[in-house]
Parts: C-alpha cells; sequence; structure tokens
C-alpha cells in the first residue's frame, strides 16, 4: 500500500490553521487595499471629472445666454438683464439636497471688445467668497462677430460631488463589507474541512505507521516492484533473507537475486496476471554469501486506472529451512529403508549362519580327526597340508558367518590398535591366486611399520575383500569390452600422509560416471547384471567405515578406472 | 421590341436615382463627421482668435480689410462653405474681411498681407509650410484638427467637456504675435 509521502508528512506537521488564517488575512487585505487603490486612483477622479463635466456642461449652456444678453443689449438695460440672468441661474437647486447648483457668478468683461465703461459689467451676484465650491470659466463670445467679450466665472456647488463620492463610497463600503464576510464564511469553511482533513490524515498516518510496523515485524518477506521488475519497496525481513543492505536491494531488478528469473518472463506474467493474483510458486533467490535461499511467492497484481501492470507486490516465506529438514528426512527415510533391508538381511544371514555352521562344524571335525591321523602318520606329508588347509578355510568360513550375524545385529566390537598391514595382507592372500590366473598383475606397496589404527581388522578385511572384488569386475569388465590391447592391472597402497594412514585400491578398469559415483553407496544400487550382485556391498563396506570412524574418498573416470581411498587416524598405543 | 427598349430606359433611370442617392447619402455622411465637427467649432472660434490679436490692425493690407486666407487640399467646395461662414460675420475689430481660399502653394504667389490662415482639411501635406509662412510673416495660423497645433500650428481648439482656444505659446512667440491675455486666461495653452 503506497500513501502520499506529502500528506502523511503534512498531517505530522499539524493543523494549519494558523497558515490559512494568515492567508485569508492577505487575501482580505490585499481586497481592501485594492478597493482602497481603485477608489483613490480611479474611482474618485473619475467621479470627480465627470461632475466638473457636468458643472462646465451646465455652465456653458447658461453662459450661451450672458453672451447674448451681453453683446444685444447696451447701457443700463444690459447690466439689469445680465443681473436677472444671473439670478435665475443662481436659484438652480441640486435635486436632493435643494442647495443651490451656483453659489457665485462673476462677470468679468474686456472693455476693449465691449463699448461701456471700465467696470460696469464687472460685477457678481450670489454668495460672497464661496467655499467648497468648482471654479469655471466660461468665455463669453460675441454671437456676432465670435469676439471674445468676457469671461463668466461660476462657482459650482460641489455638494453634488460630495453627495456622489458618499454614495458611491458607501456601495462600496457595503460591497467590500460583503466580499470580507463571504471571505470570512469561506475561510471559516475552510477551516472545519481542513480540521476534518487534517484529523483523517492524523488517522490515515496513523494506520500507515500500524501497516509499516506490521508489514515490518512480518516473518515474511515483502517486495513491491515496479511494473519493469525493478525493485521499488522492501520489509526489513526481505534484508535479513537476502543479506544485503536495503539501499542495494532498492532500484536493482529482482533477477538480479534470482537463480531463475523465468516467472519474470512475459508469457508468465500474462498468465498470472489474467488472474491478478499468482499463487505460492517456489523461487529461489542468491543471497548475499552465495547461499541459496528457497522461498514461497505469492504476487499481486497491481493494475492502473486503464489496466495495465503498474507493480507487483510480492510475499515470500523462506522455506530454505524447511526444504533442508525435508531433504534430510528424505535422507533419514532411506537410512531407514536401508536399516529395515539390513535387518531383514541380517535375519537372513543368521539363518543362513545357523545352516552352514552344522556342516562347517561336521567338515570340522573331520578335517580334524583327519589332521590327527596325518600328523600322526604323515606329518610332511601333502594330505596333512591339504588337511591344514582345509582347517584354514573352515575357519575363514566360520569368522565370515560370523561377521555376517555381528553386522546384521549391528553388533559394534570394541575398537582396538591395529597394525593394518596384516588384516590387508591376509585379504590380499585371497586374492593374489586368482589374479594372477586371471591375467590381472597385483601391484602391492603395504607398509607394515606404521603407527596402529583403531580398528577391527576382521571387518577392515572385509573392507579390503570389497574393493579388491570391485577392482577385479572392474578390470574384468574393461578387458571384455576393449577391443585395444588392455593390460589390467590392480595396485594396492598402505601409506601414511601426514599424521593420516591411508589404504588405496586403484584399478585401471571400466571406471564409473558421476551419478554411478554418486550412488555407488546406496543399498542395493548396483551397475551388475542381474543375478551378478546384490548392490549391498559397498553400502555394508560404508556403514563399516562410518562405524570405524574412517573416511571413504572415491575418484573414478569412466573407461580409466577407479581409486578407493580410505583415511584412517594414525593412534598411539603407548 | 418596345418592350425591352422601354425596359432598358426604366432600368437606367433607377440606376441614376440609386446613385444620387447613394451620392446624398454620402455627403450626409460627411457633413455629420467627427472632422467636419471640428472645422465648424473651429470656425466659430477663429474670429474671438483673430480679435485676441492686440496687432490686428497693423495687418490690414492696403485695401483696408483683413486678409484671411482658408487652405485646402483638394476639397475646395468645403473651404469655400467655411468662407462663405467667415464672410457673413463681415468685420473684425470693426475691420472689414477679405476670404480668400487657396491651396498652399499659392501662398508664396500670394504677396498680400494676410491676417490669419485657416486649414479647412486635415492631414495636410504641406503643412509645415503653412506653419513657417506663419511664422516668418508673423500671421495667426490656425487649425481646427487634432495634433496640427502640435506640429507648430499657431492656434486651434480644445475639445473636451467644453470647446476651447488652443495656443501654440512656442509658436506665437516665434511669429511676434501678441495675444491679449484675457484670451489666454480662457485658452488652453501648448507649452
Amino acid at each position: 500500500m503506497h500513501f502520499p509521502r506529502n500528506i502523511l508528512s503534512k498531517a505530522k506537521a499539524g493543523p494549519y490553521n494558523a497558515r490559512l488564517t494568515l492567508i485569508f488575512v492577505v487575501l482580505a487585505a490585499i481586497l481592501e487595499g485594492t478597493l482602497a487603490g481603485y477608489w483613490f486612483f480611479i474611482l474618485q477622479p473619475k467621479l470627480e471629472g465627470e461632475i466638473s463635466a457636468y458643472s462646465h456642461s451646465l455652465s456653458q449652456a447658461q453662459a450661451e445666454v450672458l453672451a447674448l444678453a451681453l453683446a444685444e443689449h447696451h447701457g443700463k438695460e444690459r447690466v439689469e438683464r445680465l443681473s436677472l440672468i444671473m439670478d435665475k441661474i443662481l436659484l438652480f437647486r441640486l435635486p436632493q439636497s435643494d442647495k443651490p447648483f451656483t453659489k457665485n457668478i462673476s462677470l468679468e468683461i474686456d472693455y476693449d471688445a465691449i463699448a461701456a465703461p471700465d467696470l460696469q459689467l464687472d460685477f457678481s451676484r450670489g454668495e460672497p467668497d464661496p467655499k467648497n465650491c468648482l471654479i469655471i470659466d466660461i468665455p463669453l463670445y460675441s454671437p456676432t462677430s465670435k469676439e471674445l467679450l468676457g469671461i463668466a466665472q461660476f462657482s459650482n456647488n460641489l455638494l453634488i460631488l460630495d453627495d456622489l463620492k458618499q454614495d458611491v463610497r458607501t456601495k462600496l463600503t457595503f460591497g467590500s463589507s460583503l466580499i470580507i464576510l463571504l471571505l470570512v464564511i469561506v475561510w471559516l469553511t475552510v477551516a472545519r474541512l481542513s480540521g476534518r482533513l487534517s484529523a483523517y490524515a492524523s488517522e490515515l498516518a496513523q494506520a500507515h505507521k500500524t501497516t509499516q510496523q506490521i508489514i515490518a515485524s512480518l516473518q515474511d518477506a515483502r517486495i513491491v516492484l515496479d511494473k519493469n521488475g525493478f525493485i521499488v519497496e522492501i520489509n526489513p525481513y526481505t534484508v535479513h533473507i537476502l543479506l544485503y543492505g536495503e539501499d542495494e536491494l532498492l532500484g536493482r531488478h529482482i533477477s538480479s537475486f534470482m537463480e531463475d528469473s523465468s516467472f519474470l518472463k512475459d508469457d508468465h506474467l500474462l498468465r498470472f496476471q489474467s488472474k491478478l493474483i499468482m499463487d505460492n510458486t517456489e523461487l529461489i533467490f542468491i543471497a548475499r554469501d552465495g547461499s541459496r535461499r528457497e522461498v514461497m511467492v505469492s504476487a499481486a497484481f497491481i493494475l492502473s486506472e486503464q489496466g495495465e501492470l503498474s507493480g507487483i507486490i510480492c510475499m515470500g516465506k523462506d522455506i530454505s529451512a524447511l526444504k533442508n529438514a525435508e531433504r534430510q528426512l528424505e535422507e533419514k527415510r532411506v537410512q531407514m529403508e536401508h536399516q529395515g533391508r539390513l535387518s531383514a538381511l541380517g535375519e537372513m544371514a543368521t539363518g543362513m549362519a545357523h545352516e552352514i555352521n552344522q556342516p562347517l562344524y561336521i567338515i570340522r571335525l573331520a578335517a580334524d580327526c583327519l589332521g590327527d591321523y596325518f600328523s600322526f602318520k604323515k606329518p610332511d606329508s601333502q594330505e596333512a597340508g591339504d588337511v591344514k588347509k582345509i582347517l584354514d578355510q573352515v575357519d575363514r568360513a566360520n569368522t565370515i558367518i560370523t561377521n555376517m550375524r555381528s553386522f546384521a545385529r549391528a553388533d559394534v566390537r570394541a575398537l582396538s590398535g591395529q597394525n593394518m598391514a596384516i588384516p590387508i595382507n591376509l585379504a590380499l592372500s585371497f586374492f593374489r591366486e586368482q589374479f594372477r590366473q586371471h591375467t590381472i598383475e597385483l601391484h602391492e606397496d603395504i607398509s607394515d611399520d606404521l603407527p596402529m589404527v583403531l580398528a577391527d581388522p576382521q571387518k577392515f578385511e572385509q573392507i579390503v575383500v570389497n574393493f579388491l572384488s570391485n577392482a577385479r569386475y572392474a578390470v574384468n569388465d574393461r578387458l571384455l569390452s576393449s577391443s585395444s590391447p588392455y593390460t589390467p592391472y590392480i595396485t594396492a597402497r598402505l601409506f601414511r600422509e601426514d599424521e593420516k594412514i591411508i589404504f588405496t585400491v586403484e584399478d585401471n578398469g571400466i571406471g564409473m560416471d558421476e551419478e554411478t559415483r554418486n550412488r555407488c553407496m546406496e543399498p542395493f544400487f548396483t551397475t551388475k547384471e542381474v543375478g551378478q550382485g546384490t548392490g549391498l556391498g559397498l553400502s555394508i563396506i560404508h556403514g563399516i567405515i562410518i562405524e570405524m570412524g574412517m573416511k571413504i574418498e572415491i575418484d573414478s573416470t569412466p573407461d580409466q578406472g577407479s581409486c578407493f581411498r580410505v583415511v584412517m587416524e594414525a593412534v598411539d598405543c603407548d | 421590341m418596345k418592350l425591352p427598349t422601354n425596359l432598358h430606359k426604366v432600368s437606367f433611370g433607377l440606376f441614376l436615382c440609386l446613385l444620387l442617392q447613394l451620392m446624398c447619402c454620402l455627403e450626409l455622411m460627411a457633413s455629420d463627421s467627427p472632422e467636419l465637427r471640428r472645422l465648424r467649432a473651429g470656425m466659430d472660434l477663429f474670429p474671438s482668435f483673430l480679435a485676441a490679436d492686440t496687432q490686428i490692425r497693423q495687418k490690414k493690407a492696403e485695401d483696408g480689410k483683413l486678409h484671411i486666407a482658408l487652405i485646402y487640399n483638394d476639397n475646395p467646395r468645403r473651404a469655400e462653405q467655411q468662407a462663405e461662414h467667415l464672410r457673413q460675420i463681415g468685420k473684425i475689430k470693426n475691420i472689414p474681411l477679405k476670404v480668400q481660399v487657396m491651396r498652399p502653394q499659392d501662398l508664396r504667389k500670394n504677396n498680400e498681407l494676410l491676417a490669419g490662415i485657416f486649414i479647412t482639411q486635415p492631414h495636410l501635406p504641406q503643412l509645415p509650410k503653412v506653419v513657417h509662412h506663419g511664422k516668418t510673416h508673423s500671421v495667426i495660423t490656425f487649425s481646427p484638427f487634432n495634433g496640427d497645433v502640435a506640429q507648430g500650428i499657431s492656434g486651434g481648439i480644445s475639445v473636451t467637456a467644453r470647446i476651447l482656444p488652443k495656443v501654440n505659446i512656442p509658436t506665437v512667440k516665434a511669429s511676434g504675435l501678441r495675444i491679449k491675455p484675457f484670451f489666454l486666461r480662457i485658452a488652453s495653452l501648448y507649452e
């Protein structure tokens, strides 16, 4: 969810009423100032000009009559006539106030243009020395000669201007007061709305904060992508999973952190976009330390008003631990299955050992008798030697059976310090003749003066036998399949490497590919033909090696050979 | 075939009537134009301007009359109408008037002493010559048209809520004219 940050920040800043009030006060001041300016600089001069023009026009009209009287009459009659006309003019009243329109009229004559005694016609009528008047000089022309005869000076009452100004001022004041009142109403309304808006914004900010806290506390990764797949928002848990800093993640493409970004391809997106949601999908992210993080991702697509993809909100749960647990569980299940099979095999081995022990016991009894007989009669004869061999092999068979029974019972014997050359040589003695007969070169490099190793010699002999048996199979198989000259060989070595005692069996047989090498320790896994192997050999060996605290390493290349290497810890038996 | 001939005559007659009516309308419109109104108002004030010249009596010609020239550019008829108006006044300061209508270039040819020059047409191309003539011969030049006083004509009219004479003080001084202070009191002065 995205909140406009400016709204939230303003909500935190508190109410704007003071600022709003200031704005309205300034607005009202500007308005009043404008009106005052309009009144003083435009309206009042205009009114004065109009009143002046009005006065001039009226005076001009009256002056025509005066000029006519001045031109047409002479002597005393002219004075009388002029006085009469001037008195008439002085009678004119303002329509509303009933005050005289003209307070005074004075005549000033050009006696060069009129034949009259000097100053006879220079007189005035009306209020002497009038105040608050508009003085207007009107020239008096002769109607016939058009010559300037004199000047009539009209002192017109300015009350009409004052009345008009007062009237306009009253209207202007009323209008401006009305506007101020409207402004105040608007201000109150806006302030109220602003208060509500501020409260809503505050609630919104609080809700946003709570949401952010919830998101921050989520144990799920939350990533918001833009329409092109670039990261625009993450929560702390995402940082926790991917181990990158927030700055390193923001602005980068999501595919930078994914093992496989195919889900971002258009066809995938379109498929999910049609549903507007992507249900749980397992994706693998690569953390900063290079570790793989398996994440169960669900995504919701944000569409613009035009229906176009504008972003993706992804929620991811780190299931790496779960997956590891599943894998470990699977391994345990396989091990338990193996154990079950081994247990069944042990039961079988116990039964078989019991059945074989009986004939072996009889053979041994008979061989003992024969041995006693030949040691008494022919102690150095070949028969006495053969009987001894029979007895040795019966003992060996008996040991093997005992081992099988103990293995099946998971019988762990106490380990003791052993010279590993002894069980190795014993095992090799079984194979020397076989290898010779099969023209397999056997190279032995067994050091018998090495430090002791904690081991069960019989079980280790079993390991050596298994290795040699497998090596024999490998070289024989290659011999059969090889068309070129091939000399099979097997090398057994026992040597010291630092503090470790190393036993290796190396062959140049068919070798193993990677999959076979990885799976060769699995129970019942075999590359041999049906009936030729049970797939248990290396599995049992592996169990024995682990049981004795040793390690096994396998190096193999197809058609070149294999090398089985057992790493043992040397012990100080002193 | 008579009918078409008569029809032509009637049509031609109607056309002439329409043309006549159109000319009358144009004349009426022209007689009511603002410039014509200024011309008439100016002509009404021009005699008072002449009477305000304190040296008007020395400007009588040899025939004892004040010679007044009305200048036109391409409309002598209008100038003649105004001349007739001035002739009706007849005298200024009891000195008879002799009103003549002429083109600006005729001023140079006319060697008679002039008391005043009145412009009867606006936007006179030869206005500077008239101004020059007025200044060099100390003759009142008067134009009722807007802007001419500013170009150097010594007198005109100022039209606001009332009509007042307008006096170009620099030109008056340059022309050596002497105007009555009484007249200057009511005049609009251009300085």
